[in-house]
């Protein structure tokens, strides 16, 4: 057993990250673990930042995560994983989704009117993660998903990766468990997503 | 198997809101009511999948001062009821519960204020905690699910043997914290519903009988420390000479930060669960050893101030560090960063400062947009195009803005909103400017929910004044922005229950609006059309444009769209992406061919509305065409 887990979880609305938090929440509490998540997102329903914080372990209370303290942060998107830094310590794994949605108007960041909204190079973001945390991990999750005609799945994917992972202290069944208790549609679906993640992430080199 | 009804010492992950729920289910509630307002909208979101099996009354009401007058009814005949509400919502409903207070109640009865801290999605930081001072009700303040849960059906008693009111306050970081809860027993409370005449009790026409209600207030507050004791409420942790005074959610930062410095169990920790009326004999007798004791609260120096003063009467000699003392500021939302530092800095012990070095790399802002086919979007755009139709400047015609998604209208493309006040405040806002002299057109604009919530009066008083004002409503059929839930527009509520839906046109007509006129917003030349002859009328009184459609997401979600898919016709396009920037909808991008940008419609993005077709100039926005095989 672990005193306290600290997962981070940043993605756009709309692309599962709180689904995500709670498919967690549950396979830890089935593992026997005290739960809490916390969540910060925009005002809109979907397209705004969402940033979710899972804790668990055998004594966890407030649901905040303190900076530099995410054991791991799983991004759905790049920008809102880098947009995660203050989580991101020496002690981080950071499991990002080779993922960019832009904000709308990043589209017209040539114009000056709109500069400030220049989306920023994946290299960039990739180079700052990898440089505030112990490992960064890139994963180019479209083509598989797109493949497994699952692109909604990715958060489910996500979590495969994370449970191969050395990191994760709760077995792999408890999240399938999790996954039929929260997910509501194409439930065989995502358990065959959750599980290829979970294979390719048994290839990855966590250290 | 639903969760909320699952038997006791069952053990489950519930959002701080479900836990409240289970709570009120726990303690045998027959009525629940409340309006929409995040973080406190999943309480009566979740009673009401089990309104129907327990038998309960979970009705969203009109407003919130509607929903705590017939929470407070049926606590008048001796129902346990409960009215949910954010920190705006108590400022509506405040009249009614103010007055509670004297009434008191027979059946137990609970108000949710819910709190937004940071602030997340609310207009201002409000602390509602004074409002219980203010209207002399006792409050509670849960710091996790498992509390909440606990609190609720512990404020159930309390409100009964009290015979009052009880203000259960929380903040965001409970209300929306998922947590482990383990339920307690379900009770099952069959009281068939009394109410007795008592003029005295209930009439507040007679001021000798207010005054000597006032005393019996009193009197009640006074047996509130005992009582609450009694149920286990408030709490001493860890021991030692040096205390630490908290409540809410920051409980839990206190917890975590002594462990994280390894002071766990060495310092008195007196956790406040009744903030309201100050349980006094508790706080002295764990405070009048301690040397010096600090205050960890959100938002005002509520505790510290009552702290302060309970020790200065009673000649404490302890040191109390307050917001002062410790640097804890007074705005925004505590976090486990903040209050370590700040309790390092009480306990004198040095902790490595941690660095957060900021990335070098600049993060893009990702405001929350319109969603793809948003019904608003086409309505300010329209009338943005009819202030210059009808040869105004665009900075000369006030738009007036009110509570709900559209307020996202302030932001770029449109840019359109000046002002978003409080619930309904548009209309009234409106009014105001033109009294005061200002000759130009002023237009209010306010969605349904709002509108039946707070723009219904200021409508009459327009009317009655014969005020010259332009008030859109923005008809989407739901309240969208805390997660669709049903308006008196509805037939049927989330609950099952059969409604008579109330017709806005004839609502308005019969308020004695002679200009009033319905239009579909998707239809843009219709809409420009419309706002511009509103725009041209003089001294015509208030001129009422119903702009109907439902909530695009709505739709969506129904599994439709809202017309074929739009796609690009690239021999047209001349990339100069004006889809993009009249619009600023979600779905378009833009994609680099032989280094020139392009736009790009995001095919799973796209909802069919026809945006982007209309404002293109090439007519290259085409209607996507399905391929045989």
């Amino acid at each position: 057993m672990i005193n306290e887990f600290n997962l981070v979880i940043a993605s756009v609305g709309g692309q599962g990250g709180l689904t995500l938090s709670r498919i967690i929440a549950e396979a830890a509490l089935s593992n026997g673990y005290s739960v809490r998540t916390g969540e910060t997102l925009g005002m809109s329903q979907r397209f705004g930042s969402v940033l979710s914080f899972v804790r668990f372990g055998e004594d966890v209370r407030g649901p905040l995560i303190p900076f530099a303290k995410a054991d791991v942060l799983i991004g759905l998107e790049l920008l809102e994983a880098l947009r995660a830094w203050k989580f991101i310590g020496p002690k981080t794994l950071v499991l990002v989704a080779k993922i960019s949605i832009p904000p709308v108007f990043s589209s017209l960041s040539h114009i000056p009117k709109w500069s400030s909204y220049k989306y920023p190079s994946i290299d960039d973001i990739l180079m700052n993660l990898r440089k505030r945390a112990e490992k960064a991990i890139d994963i180019d999750a479209l083509p598989i998903l797109r493949k497994l005609n699952n692109v909604r799945g990715l958060n489910v994917f996500m979590l495969g990766i994370f449970a191969a992972s050395p990191r994760n202290p709760i077995p792999k069944s408890l999240y399938e468990d999790a996954i039929r208790k929260v997910i509501k549609r194409n439930i065989e679906l995502n358990i065959k997503t959750f599980r290829i993640g979970y294979d390719i992430g048994q290839r990855l080199e966590f250290t | 198997m639903e969760v909320l009804l699952l038997p006791p010492h069952s053990k489950a992950v519930l959002m701080g809101n479900e836990a409240i729920a289970r709570g009120a289910i726990e303690a045998g509630i027959g009525v629940a009511t409340g309006y929409p307002g995040t973080p406190s909208s999943e309480v009566i979101m979740s009673l009401s999948r089990v309104a129907k099996e327990l038998g309960m009354y979970v009705e969203w009401a009109v407003n919130e001062k509607v929903a705590l007058e017939i929470a407070l009814g049926a606590a008048f005949a001796g129902i346990r009821s409960l009215a949910t509400m954010k920190a705006p919502g108590a400022n509506v409903a405040s009249d009614s519960f103010v007055s509670a207070a004297y009434s008191g109640v027979n059946g137990g009865m609970v108000i949710l204020i819910a709190d937004d801290p940071g602030p997340h999605t609310t207009q201002t930081e409000q602390d509602s905690r004074w409002y219980a001072d203010l209207a002399k009700l006792p409050m509670l303040e849960p710091s996790d699910p498992q509390e909440a849960k606990d609190l609720v059906v512990k404020g159930y008693d309390l409100s009964e043997s009290l015979k009052l009111p009880v203000i259960l306050r929380t903040t965001t970081r409970v209300n929306h914290t998922v947590g482990d809860v383990v339920y307690g027993e379900m009770r099952r409370i069959e009281r068939k519903p009394i109410f007795i005449k008592d003029v005295e009790r209930y009439v507040r026409a007679s001021m000798v009988g207010n005054l000597m209600r006032h005393k019996w207030l009193n009197n009640q507050l006074a047996k509130a420390e005992e009582e609450a004791s009694k149920l286990g409420i408030n709490r001493v942790e860890g021991d030692g000479n040096i205390g630490i005074i908290t409540s809410g959610v920051s409980y839990s930062y206190v917890i975590e930060s002594l462990k994280r410095i390894g002071k766990e169990h060495k310092v008195r920790i007196i956790k406040i669960e009744m903030s309201y009326p100050l349980p006094k004999s508790f706080l002295l007798k764990h405070l009048k050893d301690l040397e010096k004791a600090l205050v960890v609260e959100e938002l005002d120096p509520y505790l510290e101030l009552k702290v302060r003063t309970l020790a200065h009467e009673e000649k404490l000699g302890v040191e109390i560090w307050g917001k002062k003392e410790s640097g804890i500021p007074i705005e925004g939302e505590l976090n486990p960063f903040i209050v370590m530092r700040v309790i390092a800095k009480f306990l004198d012990i040095g902790i490595v400062e941690l660095k957060l070095e900021e990335p070098r790399t600049a993060i893009t802002p990702r405001p929350p947009p319109m969603c793809a086919g948003c019904p608003h979007r086409f309505s300010y755009y329209a009338l943005l195009k009819a202030i210059k139709k009808a040869g105004f400047k665009l900075e000369e015609v006030p738009i007036m803005g009110d509570i709900g998604c559209y307020a996202l209208s302030y932001e770029p493309p449109l840019e359109a909103i000046w002002t978003e006040h409080a619930m309904g405040a548009s209309i009234g806002l409106a009014l105001g400017l033109k009294v005061s002299g200002l000759d130009k057109p002023v237009v209010a604009t306010i969605g349904d929910s709002t509108f039946f919530h707070a723009g219904i009066p200021p409508l009459l008083e327009a009317v009655h004044k014969n005020l010259d004002v332009i008030i859109v409503i923005l008809d989407n059929e739901v309240v969208a922005m805390t997660g669709h839930q049903s308006t008196p527009e509805w037939s049927v509520t989330e609950s099952g229950r059969r409604t008579t839906p109330i017709d806005i046109l004839s609502l308005v007509k019969g308020l004695g609006v002679r200009y009033v006129k319905v239009i579909n917003p998707y239809n843009i030349n219709e809409a420009i059309e419309v706002f511009t002859e509103a725009l041209l009328m003089k001294n015509a009184g208030p001129r009422v444009i119903i702009s109907k459609a439902p909530c695009a997401l709505m739709v969506i979600r129904q599994g439709k769209i809202l017309g074929p898919r739009r796609t690009i016709d690239y021999n047209k396009c001349r990339n100069c992406l004006l889809c993009i920037i009249e619009t600023g909808c979600p779905a378009l991008t833009t994609e680099e061919v032989f280094g020139k940008k392009r736009p790009v419609i995001v095919k799973e993005l796209c909802v069919g509305c026809g945006h982007c077709a209309y404002v293109c100039p090439f007519n290259a926005i085409i209607e996507e065409v399905k391929k045989s095989d």
